[in-house]
């Protein structure tokens, strides 16, 4: 039950953490040089943005809830099962960063999905 | 070309290989003029070098296609009913990859432009990101693993044991090893994210779980079953079926 609910915190303050950062960077524009200063000038300028400072938070509440389960759980079965993250990533793309999703994409969701459920019925 | 009554809407756009743009006017307004314009020194020097860029009306009514090289604008001016006029500028490199970008003019219908094209260029950024990313992340989790299993299982986590857990946490080796492994895919993750869509990127670096299965299996020697393997395959293979979207689907604001 403990781990039921850390996963849930990994994979959706994961996901909300990572569209929070999306939009972050999508707003500091893309990136061309890759020069470490100029890398470095990203970051520092990326930081002013408020979505970056969210993402980041949210990032953390999923960084800590994944080193709780993985004290509990194995790696090769908690990684797997916070790959839910793409059912949750297609979702938020779509109604948070209005990205078009395309069937496609919903296919290759749906197949992640019936994987995680394989691999949680594996575990037992 | 510049009346005072017109406005003009205005398409930048760049990419690394051959495309063709098409312009669509779903509108029943005619296209009064319409022109090729190049915003840069560099991208007129390569239109002039590389590529002749045509613009024709095709159907005067409501197309115009322009065939081209590597950077330019095309600018098409319509009457004094258009409201708005639209900028989509996209840097260098990024390309708008097989997408469909539309925009809702009032007054004046929907506008449309298609490209076509291929844009290498963002590939292979793309993809040396993917590679750093898909080799990192998993390391990182691994080594968070290995860290985590010598503090203790959180199902036995007391309230008043937390600062000493804390404590433990933070002065593993393995877990700083994981966090500085997480940090240079974290990088590389916001690299990529200011070019490429985030439903994109998020399952094209996916691949990394199956990563995470073997250096489970063969560095920590945890036990998997068939069925985990199983599902562990199926969830790349659906990896697989999403991996191959086009970068991009948003316009730059």
């Amino acid at each position: 039950m403990r781990e039921a609910l850390l996963l849930f915190f990994v994979v959706v303050s994961g996901t909300g953490g990572e569209i929070c950062v999306t939009r972050a960077m999508k707003r500091v524009g893309e990136v061309t040089d890759f020069r470490p200063l100029a890398v470095v000038r990203v970051i520092l300028r990326a930081l002013k943005v408020p979505w970056m400072w969210i993402g980041v938070a949210m990032m953390a509440l999923a960084f800590f809830s994944l080193l709780a389960v993985l004290s509990i759980e194995n790696v090769s079965f908690v990684v797997p099962v916070t790959a839910l993250n793409y059912a949750a990533g297609a979702l938020g793309g779509k109604f948070f960063l209005g990205e078009r999703v395309t069937p496609r994409r919903w296919v290759g969701v749906l197949i992640v999905c019936i994987g995680v459920t394989l691999v949680w019925l594996g575990k037992r | 070309m510049s009346n005072s009554r017109f406005r003009s809407a205005v398409i930048l756009f760049s990419v690394a290989g051959p495309f063709r743009i098409l312009v669509e006017f779903t509108a029943s307004h005619k296209i009064i003029a319409n022109y090729v314009d190049f915003h840069s020194p560099k991208a007129a020097q390569a239109a002039h070098s590389s590529a002749s860029f045509e613009l024709a009306t095709k159907s005067p009514e409501n197309r115009a296609i322009m065939n081209g090289g590597v950077f330019g604008c095309i600018r098409v001016h319509r009457d004094e009913n258009f409201c708005l006029s639209l900028a989509i500028a996209s840097r260098a490199n990024s390309g708008f990859c097989g997408s469909r970008l539309s925009a809702s003019f009032p007054n004046s219908g929907v506008w449309h432009a298609h490209c076509v094209m291929s844009s290498r260029g963002l590939h292979f950024k793309t993809y040396c990101m993917l590679l750093i990313m898909v080799v990192f992340a998993p390391l990182g989790n691994v080594l968070l693993g290995k860290g985590m299993k010598n503090v203790g299982s959180a199902v036995t986590w007391a309230p008043s044991r937390l600062p000493n857990i804390i404590s433990l946490v933070f002065t593993s080796g393995y877990i700083w090893l994981g966090v500085a492994s997480l940090l240079t895919f974290f990088v590389a993750y916001m690299l990529i994210l200011s070019w490429a869509d985030f439903s994109y990127v998020q399952p094209a670096s996916s691949i990394a779980l199956l990563v995470v299965a073997l250096l489970g299996y063969f560095y920590l020697g945890e036990r998997i079953s068939p069925l985990h393997w199983a599902g562990i395959v199926v969830i790349c293979l659906g990896v697989f079926v999403v991996g191959n979207t086009p970068p991009r689907t948003t316009e730059v604001r």
